[in-house]
Parts: C-alpha cells; sequence; structure tokens
C-alpha cells in the first residue's frame, strides 16, 4: 500500500509540480521566519540564566523628579545599604561601561576594549567558570586582575598566565585568575580591574553600577521601602539645617530620591532604567511584535497550503472516488493525505533550516548578536510546532477529499461551500492589508531616513577626521602638540577639539544658573578650543566666538546656544550676562560673561531634542583638561589615505603608541544616531518582502483554486463566444473587490500607525502622502499580474474536455 | 451549407496515435436535421467540435457556408463560432451562478447586441422554449428537461446558422427527453439546420437524415422517410 501511495504522490508531484514549489516554499519562508525569531527570543531570555544568584542578585536605580530614572547609585547606598539592612547581604559596585586598556608584558602588547572596573568581591555576584587560578587570590589585592581565556591566549598563548606581572597605564598588575563567561551574561568582560582603593561614603557621585545580594525569600517592596529610608535618614535629614527646611518642604520642593530593585534574571529584558548593562539592552515589545508576527507568518502560510491543497485535491478527486469504490475506508484516506502533507511539511522545515543556517551570520551580523542554530530546546520545539501545523493543514484538505461522494467525484460533480469562501477571503484581505501595511511603512520610514540624513544640523560633519584619544593623561598638552604641527600639514584646514562629538551620545551636563533672575537648570557642558565655533562652521547669532587674542576667554567667557539663552530669559540680549555653573566648586567666586551666542545645533543625536548647552574654553576649569575624548582633524578630500597615514604617523610617535589608532569620520560617526532607525528600515524592508512574497503565494494559491473551479463555466463563456478580455476580467473581479477593500481598511490604519512612528521623532517630516498612492498602485497591479497570468491560462483551456466531462 | 472534404483529426500523446476521423466527406444543406450515430469512439464527437469550430482538423477542407475555415486561427474560428453557431451539450452547461436569464442574456452580450434588443430577444425565445415563468431561477432549482430547454434557448438567441447538439437528452428521462425532441423538431419545421450526436435511434428518427460512423469514417447514409408524429408517444 505503502508503495502504492509513494508512486501516487511523486506521479501527482509531478504533475502539479508548481503547486507543490508554492506549497513548500511558503512553509519554509514561515519556518525560516519562527525559527529565527525563537533562537532570537531565546538568546534574549537566556541573558544571566547561567548565574546561580541570578534570583538574589538586584540592580539598585535612582528614580528621582528632576533626572528621571538612572540606573547607576552613589557609594553611599553601596555601603549603608549593607551595613544598615539585615536583608542586604553584600554590595558592589561595578563600572556600567567598558573601557578599553593596553595589557603590556615586556615586548607584548595586547588591547582589550571590553574592561571592567570592579570590587574584590565580583565573583562572588558574577561567578564565572574559572579556568586558571582562584577568586580568592583576585580577592587578596587590589593589584590582582582577572583575565577572560581570549585575552590571556592572545597574551601567553597556551602557556599559563598565573602569577605574570603586566603593565596597565603604567600600573604593575598581577594576574591571578583566568575565566570564561558561561553564557550570556550582564557583563561579558574579558579583564578585569579592581579599583585602586575601597570607596569612601559619597552621595553626590552615580558613576557605577550597585548590585546587591539579597537574603533568599526576602520581601523585596519591604527592601526598598528600608533602602529609601536609608536614603532619608542618612542624606536628606542631615541637610535640612543647613537648608533651613523640614523634610516635606524639600520633598515638596525638590522630591526625594527613591530605588528601584531590578531582578538580575529578568533585567535584559525587563528595565526599568534605560540601560541593561554594558552589552547593551533587550527589547522585550520588539520581541513580542517579532514573535507576532512570525506567528501571523505560519498561519497565513498554512492557510495558503490549505487553499492551494485544496484546490489541488479537487483535481485528485477521481483518485479517491476509485479508491473509495475499491474498499479503502475513509480514515485510510484521511492517514494517506496526511501523511503526504506530514511529509511537505517536513521537507518545508528542513529547507527552513537550511535556509537560516544561511541567513544566521547575517541576523547575527544586524542583530550584533551570536547566534547559533545548535539549539536543541529551540530545534525541538520547531520539529514540535512543524508537525502540530502540517497534522492541522493536512487534515482540511484531507476531509475535503474523503468527504466526496463516491459516485459524484466519479462522475466529476462536487460542491463548493459558500462558508470556506468567505473565509478564504477574508485571510487574503488580511493578507493585503499586512503587506501593504508593510509597504507604506518602508516608505514612510524612507522619507524620514532621507529627511534625517539631508537635515541642516547645525554644523557641517563633512571631512572632518575624528581620532579617539585613551586615557593619557596630560591630554591638553598633547592636543596643543598636534594641533601646532599638524595644523602645518598641506591637506589639515584645521585642528580642533570639543567635549562633545556630535553622535558619541556621550553628553554630560551641569547646573546652569542665571542668580540675578534665580533661574537655574541642567545644561549641556561642551568644552571647547578656541577655535570650535569656526572649526565645526556653527552658525554664530550674536556676539563673538573664543579668541586667543582675548586672556578673559580661557577664564570667564561662556557661549551659550540658542535654547540656553531662551530658557535664561536673555534670548534678545544674551552679550554680557552673568551665569554661573555648577562647575564652579565653593570659594569659586567667578561670574562668567556670556559673549556669544551660537544656533542650535544637533551635539548629540538627530533624534533627541535639542538641549540647552553651553562653550567654555578647556582652560577655564584646569580640571577638565584631561576630558579630552577626542582630536578632531578638518581634511581636504584630495590624499586622504595619505594625510590620515601622517596623521597616524605622527600619533604612534608622538601621542600615543599603546592604543590602536582608532579614527572614523564624523558624518559616519554621527550617523550612528540613527543607526537604530536604519535597523528598523532594514528590518521593515525585510519583513515586508517576506510579507509581500507570501502573500502573492497565497494570491496564487487562491487564484489557482478559484479559478481551477471556475474552469468548466469558463469554457462555457468562451463557446458562447466571450473574448479572452472579458474572461480575464471576470475572473480578476472577485481578487479586485477583496483587493479594493483591504484598501479601504489599509490607508487609515497605517495612518494612524505611521504618525505615531513619527511622533518619536523630535524633528520629524510631516507625513507624506505619496506611500498612500504608490502602495494601492502597487497591490492593484500585483493582484492583476498574478491573476492575470492565471485566468490568462484559464482561457486557454481544452474547451472539449471541460464542456463534455465536467 | 457545411461541406467537408477528406477531413483528417489524429490526435498524438508522446506514443499513441489515434486517428479519430479519418478522410471523412460529408455534406449537410441549409435546413437539413442531420443526426450522426456511431459506437462509443467512433470520431462522432470529435466531428461534431470540429463542425462546431471548437476544434480543427489536422487535414482536409471545411467549408462552412461557403467559407473554407479548415486553417482558421483559434481566434477566427471563435469569432465565426459566436455569430453563426449555437450549442446544445448533454449536461447543459449552463452557469451555475447565473439565472436562466442572465444564462440566456450571454451570448447576446458577447455579440455585442444592445441591452433593450437583448431584453426583447431573451424574452421571446423564453416564451418559445416555454421557460419564461422560470426567468429568475437558477439553474439548480429545475428539472433536467428545463434546464436542456434553458440550454436551447441560450443555443437559439443569437439566431444562429446551424444548431449543434451532442446528445441532448443524454442525461434526460424519456419524458423530458421527448419535450427536448420535440424542440428541435419545431426548430427543423420552422427551418434551422441542425446537426445532432446520439446513441439513440429512436431520438436519430425525429430527423432528416441518419449518418452513421465507425472507425472515423462514414460507412452508412440514409434519409429518413417516415415522419414521427410527434404526438404519439
Amino acid at each position: 500500500m505503502l508503495q502504492t501511495w509513494i508512486k501516487l504522490f511523486f506521479r501527482n508531484s509531478k504533475k502539479n509540480w508548481l503547486n507543490l514549489a508554492v506549497n513548500i516554499s511558503g512553509l519554509t519562508l514561515g519556518f525560516a521566519g519562527l525559527l529565527i525569531v525563537l533562537l532570537y527570543f531565546n538568546d534574549e531570555l537566556s541573558y544571566n540564566d547561567w548565574n546561580p544568584n541570578k534570583e538574589d542578585i538586584y540592580r539598585v536605580s535612582n528614580e528621582s523628579r528632576e533626572n528621571g530614572i538612572w540606573f547607576s547609585s552613589t557609594s553611599a547606598e553601596a555601603i549603608l545599604f549593607k551595613s544598615d539592612i539585615p536583608e542586604v547581604e553584600e554590595t558592589i559596585l561595578v563600572s556600567p561601561f567598558y573601557r578599553s586598556r593596553v595589557l603590556i608584558d615586556g615586548g607584548t602588547k595586547v588591547y582589550t576594549d571590553k574592561t571592567t572596573l570592579t570590587e574584590p568581591n565580583f565573583f562572588d555576584f558574577f561567578p564565572f567558570t574559572i579556568i586558571e587560578g582562584s577568586t580568592t587570590k583576585f580577592a587578596e589585592n587590589r593589584k590582582h586582575i582577572a583575565l577572560s581565556k581570549t585575552l590571556a591566549s592572545k597574551l601567553y598563548g597556551k602557556k599559563s598566565s598565573i602569577g605574570k606581572m603586566i603593565k596597565i597605564d603604567g600600573n604593575d598588575h598581577i594576574i591571578t585568575c583566568v575565566y570564561e563567561v558561561p553564557g550570556n551574561s550582564h557583563y561579558e568582560s574579558e579583564l578585569l580591574l579592581q579599583f585602586s582603593k575601597p570607596f569612601e561614603l559619597h552621595w553626590g557621585n552615580f558613576q557605577n553600577e550597585l548590585f546587591c545580594r539579597l537574603t533568599k525569600d526576602s520581601n523585596t517592596d519591604e527592601v526598598r521601602e528600608k533602602m529609601n529610608n536609608v536614603i532619608i535618614e542618612r542624606n536628606v535629614k542631615p541637610q535640612l539645617a543647613t537648608n533651613n527646611m523640614t523634610l516635606e518642604e524639600v520633598k515638596e520642593k525638590y522630591g526625594v530620591m527613591t530605588v528601584l530593585l531590578e531582578q538580575l534574571s529578568t533585567i535584559r529584558l525587563h528595565h526599568k532604567a534605560n540601560n541593561a548593562g554594558p552589552g547593551g539592552k533587550g527589547n522585550y515589545q520588539l520581541l513580542l511584535v517579532l514573535l507576532g508576527l512570525s506567528i501571523l507568518l505560519i498561519v497565513i502560510s498554512c492557510v495558503n497550503f490549505i487553499n492551494l491543497s485544496t484546490a489541488s485535491a479537487s483535481q485528485r478527486a477521481k483518485e479517491v472516488g476509485v479508491k473509495k469504490t475499491l474498499g479503502l475506508s475513509k480514515k485510510q484516506l484521511i492517514f494517506q493525505y496526511v501523511f503526504e502533507i506530514l511529509f511537505q511539511g517536513l521537507l518545508a522545515l528542513l529547507l527552513g533550516l537550511i535556509l537560516v543556517e544561511f541567513l544566521l551570520p547575517y541576523f547575527n551580523q544586524f542583530m550584533d548578536k551570536n547566534i547559533t542554530l545548535l539549539n536543541g530546546e529551540v530545534l525541538l520545539k520547531l520539529i514540535g510546532i512543524a508537525i502540530i501545523t502540517s497534522i492541522l493543514i493536512g487534515s482540511v484538505p484531507a476531509l475535503y477529499l474523503a468527504n466526496f461522494k463516491t459516485i459524484e467525484v466519479l462522475k466529476g460533480n462536487f460542491s463548493r461551500s459558500k462558508k470556506g469562501i468567505i473565509a478564504r477571503n477574508i485571510m487574503l484581505g488580511l493578507q493585503f492589508l499586512i503587506s501593504g501595511f508593510f509597504l507604506i511603512g518602508v516608505l514612510v520610514i524612507y522619507n524620514q531616513m532621507a529627511f534625517m540624513i539631508h537635515k541642516d544640523l547645525g554644523f557641517k560633519k563633512e571631512q572632518t577626521l575624528v581620532v579617539d584619544v585613551y586615557n593619557l593623561g596630560d591630554e591638553f598638552k598633547k592636543y596643543t602638540l598636534v594641533k601646532n604641527v599638524m595644523s602645518k600639514h598641506e591637506n589639515i584646514t584645521g585642528v580642533s577639539t570639543s567635549m562633545f562629538v556630535p553622535g558619541d551620545g556621550n553628553v554630560n551636563g551641569t547646573n546652569l544658573e542665571y542668580r540675578e533672575k534665580d533661574i537655574g537648570f541642567n545644561a549641556g557642558s561642551n568644552t571647547v578650543d578656541h577655535n570650535y565655533v569656526e572649526f565645526a562652521q556653527l552658525n554664530l547669532l550674536k556676539g563673538r566666538t573664543f579668541s586667543e587674542e582675548i586672556a578673559s576667554d580661557t577664564i570667564t567667557s561662556i557661549i551659550l546656544n540658542e535654547t540656553a539663552a531662551k530658557r535664561l530669559g536673555i534670548y534678545n540680549d544674551p552679550i554680557g550676562k552673568k551665569v554661573n555653573i555648577g562647575w564652579q566648586r565653593q570659594g569659586d567666586e567667578r561670574k562668567l560673561e556670556v559673549v556669544g551666542m551660537v544656533q542650535d545645533y544637533h551635539f548629540d543625536g538627530f533624534d533627541v531634542k535639542i538641549d540647552p548647552m553651553f562653550l567654555i574654553h578647556w582652560k577655564t576649569f584646569p580640571r577638565t583638561k584631561d576630558w579630552i575624548n577626542a582630536i578632531q582633524f578638518k581634511i581636504k578630500s584630495d590624499n586622504i589615505s595619505q594625510t590620515i597615514a601622517d596623521i597616524e604617523e605622527f600619533w604612534k610617535e608622538n601621542i600615543d603608541d599603546k592604543y590602536p589608532f582608532n579614527y572614523e569620520f564624523l558624518d559616519a560617526h554621527f550617523a550612528q544616531t540613527y543607526e537604530k532607525y536604519e535597523k528598523q528600515q532594514t528590518m521593515f524592508l525585510i519583513l515586508s518582502t517576506i510579507v509581500i512574497i507570501i502573500s502573492l503565494l497565497g494570491l496564487f494559491a487562491l487564484a489557482t483554486l478559484t479559478i481551477q473551479q471556475r474552469l468548466k463555466e469558463v469554457a462555457i463563456r468562451k463557446t458562447l463566444g466571450a473574448s479572452v478580455k472579458e474572461i480575464i476580467f471576470q475572473l480578476v473581479k472577485s481578487f479586485l473587490k477583496i483587493t479594493l477593500i483591504a484598501l479601504v481598511v489599509l490607508l487609515p490604519v497605517s495612518y494612524y500607525l505611521m504618525q505615531n512612528w513619527l511622533d518619536n521623532f523630535v524633528y520629524r517630516i510631516d507625513m507624506p502622502i505619496w506611500p498612500y498612492i504608490i502602495t494601492p498602485i502597487v497591490l492593484l497591479l500585483l493582484v492583476f499580474t498574478v491573476v492575470g497570468v492565471k485566468a490568462l491560462n484559464a482561457t486557454k483551456i481544452d474547451l472539449i474536455k471541460y464542456l463534455k466531462f465536467e | 451549407m457545411i461541406t467537408l472534404t477528406d477531413l483528417t483529426k489524429v490526435y498524438r500523446t508522446e506514443e499513441v496515435e489515434t486517428t479519430a476521423i479519418n478522410k471523412l466527406n460529408l455534406t449537410v444543406k441549409e435546413g437539413e436535421f442531420v443526426s450522426i450515430m456511431g459506437t462509443s469512439g467512433c470520431g462522432k464527437s470529435t466531428l461534431l467540435n470540429i463542425i462546431g469550430l471548437l476544434d480543427a482538423p489536422n487535414e482536409g477542407s471545411y467549408s462552412f457556408d461557403g467559407t473554407e475555415v479548415a486553417k482558421f486561427t483559434e481566434k477566427q474560428r471563435a469569432s465565426l463560432r459566436k455569430a453563426n453557431i449555437g450549442f446544445v451539450f448533454q449536461n447543459f452547461n449552463l452557469i451555475d451562478e447565473l439565472s436562466v436569464y442572465e444564462n440566456i442574456e450571454l451570448p447576446l452580450i458577447y455579440n455585442n447586441v444592445k441591452s433593450s434588443e437583448r431584453k426583447q430577444r431573451v424574452t421571446e425565445i423564453m416564451e418559445r422554449v416555454g421557460i419564461a415563468h422560470r426567468a429568475k431561477h437558477f439553474p439548480l432549482q429545475l428539472s433536467g428537461g428545463q434546464q436542456q430547454r434553458v440550454a436551447v434557448a441560450r443555443a437559439l438567441v443569437t439566431n444562429p446558422k446551424l444548431i449543434l447538439a451532442d446528445e441532448p437528452t443524454g442525461n434526460l428521462d424519456s419524458k423530458n427527453g421527448n419535450e427536448v425532441m420535440e424542440l428541435l423538431t419545431e426548430l427543423h419545421a420552422s427551418g434551422a439546420t441542425i446537426i445532432m450526436v446520439t446513441h439513440s435511434s429512436y431520438d436519430a428518427q425525429f430527423s432528416s437524415r441518419i449518418v452513421m460512423m465507425k472507425d472515423g469514417e462514414v460507412i452508412s447514409e440514409k434519409t429518413n422517410t417516415r415522419d414521427i408524429d410527434v404526438l404519439v408517444e
């Protein structure tokens, strides 16, 4: 029996190879999409899963009225929470971003950009797998360091690195521990350095992430309450006397900072603060959306599969009739058919796996991930899903076939149900709707991106080379040296430096006050060199720029941006006004004089509203002179690579021979701020392509099915003299109706959703109208093409066959 | 009206070659009612399809109303067909989704007849075949005999020069079958040219000439002398 079945299956497939290909490719895409999303989901869920303490470790974030939620905390909290709250077993402060360091052993230099500064008890919180050495040894002395296996082998190859002496930033350290990070983790550092000395109690310095390990089964709400109390008792209350205020007054006027606790096990996806470790945060909503979409894709491809299988099932009706006459039971019939579909389903699964294996490298690169297909759990799930789906989609056509009345089938008559047709049309309409939405989405996003890329940013980003400055010491002196020498280079037209490099996302601020009017707020504090305004081609609206000739420009001069001037209430007449900034320590009685006002420019990312900001010279506050992160060069467009090589040569010889020479053009650098949206654009593009392909497959399937069922009608009409044109129109008509209904729904819905998306942007385009014109045209064209081709084929049928026997 | 000379039709598949019609000669005059009979597979349906311009012969000549059509393209055949030939099939071949009226109207639409004239002609023909009271019904709501009458009406509505009937009573019981045959006889009496394929020698006796076929050739022709009294069963 099996033999007959296999024979029949392959002979039928040969006859209907196009249907089979459409069926299998639709399912393949569906499975591949689901697999990728599942792998991604799994990867995101696996963060910190390996950590045995994941349920007991909580990160402390601080929430205040002024600043919103900060994910970093103070040393005072670290010390006092441990000493004052019994449930807090242990605390640790860890630097929240990776740093870059160079490790030197004699002639060997190794660079890593994944350095974490921490306290000795790091491994109590993050028990990495120890390859060599011991964590107790690491904790003994603050000069002791721990290395990842990869970094250690870069230094010493296969030889042991324990006990080796290493120079970092001129200091000696001893390697005491080599580890491997067991899985996706909050910290995936390559080098663990210790803070040089224990923290002193300080309430003002929010520089590190604070983790607390709580005793088992402690009530986090109670613990939070206790922590908030500690802040009030130990920080707020002692200050009341100096401010001459009551606690209620302080709460009323400034608000009091409270803590949030985020469990390590879920912090990656369910972070309240806008950060989840130096490795970045997950986006739970995006995951859910992707999961939903991939399920939708599967459902749609299943419906398409069912439609097409039912269509070809009708063609096999006779086989069923004969089999039934010869005594095959209904159960056997259904079983055979389901088995056939299962075979196709598994084939699709196999192809899907191959497709994913092929696509994963790109996906990994795109999402900055390291996902492999070798995930037993996910694969098992997928195989389960594939089998269940196959059986489900197999049973519909199987039942359809098996329920044919033997005699009618043999005579070639079978009816179709109205309900089935409506359900199919709705599914098809839904597919048009989704395809249309993605198409509109792609077009709108594209418009906004183009707007962002071409918008006047208020500064010139072209031909500007940004070279990173690492932790060098004496940075301003080194900068001056670079400037003096390299300015003379024939292809370099300018050298400058500013603390804010547009696109860094690295913007800090301090208070800006106009005491005369008692106005003060946080403003971006951008320390710059004299020539920066000219260098970046900022648009000076009032007053003057900094000048080397004027001595006070390195002592009391300040330049504001428009927003800052507006907020201070001095927009119309800013020049000569005296302001103060939060960097001035007690005893610093200087009044800073506004000498100029520049037009607002995008010193931060593009999607961020331009905040108040001021420019001040590096020397005005000498301690800032070591905070230079980059030196910028304006270079001519000829011989760029030679110019860069010249800078590099000078740099290696005179500035820094340890860290890699890292440079980027400012326009590329700034483009990173819309990388997120570029990724969304790509994602929309990919998804829309897949959805449109699947919908076209669906359209093809349904067109095949309906036209199949109407062939007799076509034959009659043709015999009566209908022209090809008339018949095609007759056949396309019903599909056009569905498309038009879908369009009526599509346009307002996607307008609303895309309007919402655009609202994410501070600087956005007006909603363009043309995507709403192009999309319907494209959809209609596609419908015409697919159904039209099918219909054209239908007009070429063998009239006699359908007139005589159907 | 129709002259077939040395007409040949061969069906070829990859391995087999079947000669359905073999150098056949036949003439049908205007106003004749010809029955074609023969065993299954003798080529009678193929012959009817060729005469009806649904199919083209491989060799030989086919002159329709003085025009040589054997080498016509499909498009030429289609346009000649819709203007001159009406079909009646064994399985009626009505469109289930269209009402009686709409089914009959269809060929007029395809012949670009104006809507007012269409209405008049459809109403007329429905009266003539006695189906006017069913105008708004759908085919599946009618008996077989009624359906076949609708099919006949549809074949007649364009006033074709030639009516082709392929076993018109094959799916009907004898009472309904008789009704249809009476209708065809009436048409013949009023001057229509009819060619009918049939298995039934009873039906064949309604016609004026019977052509017997075997293996794609005409083996005998017999002119009917006996008039059937259509009023006597």
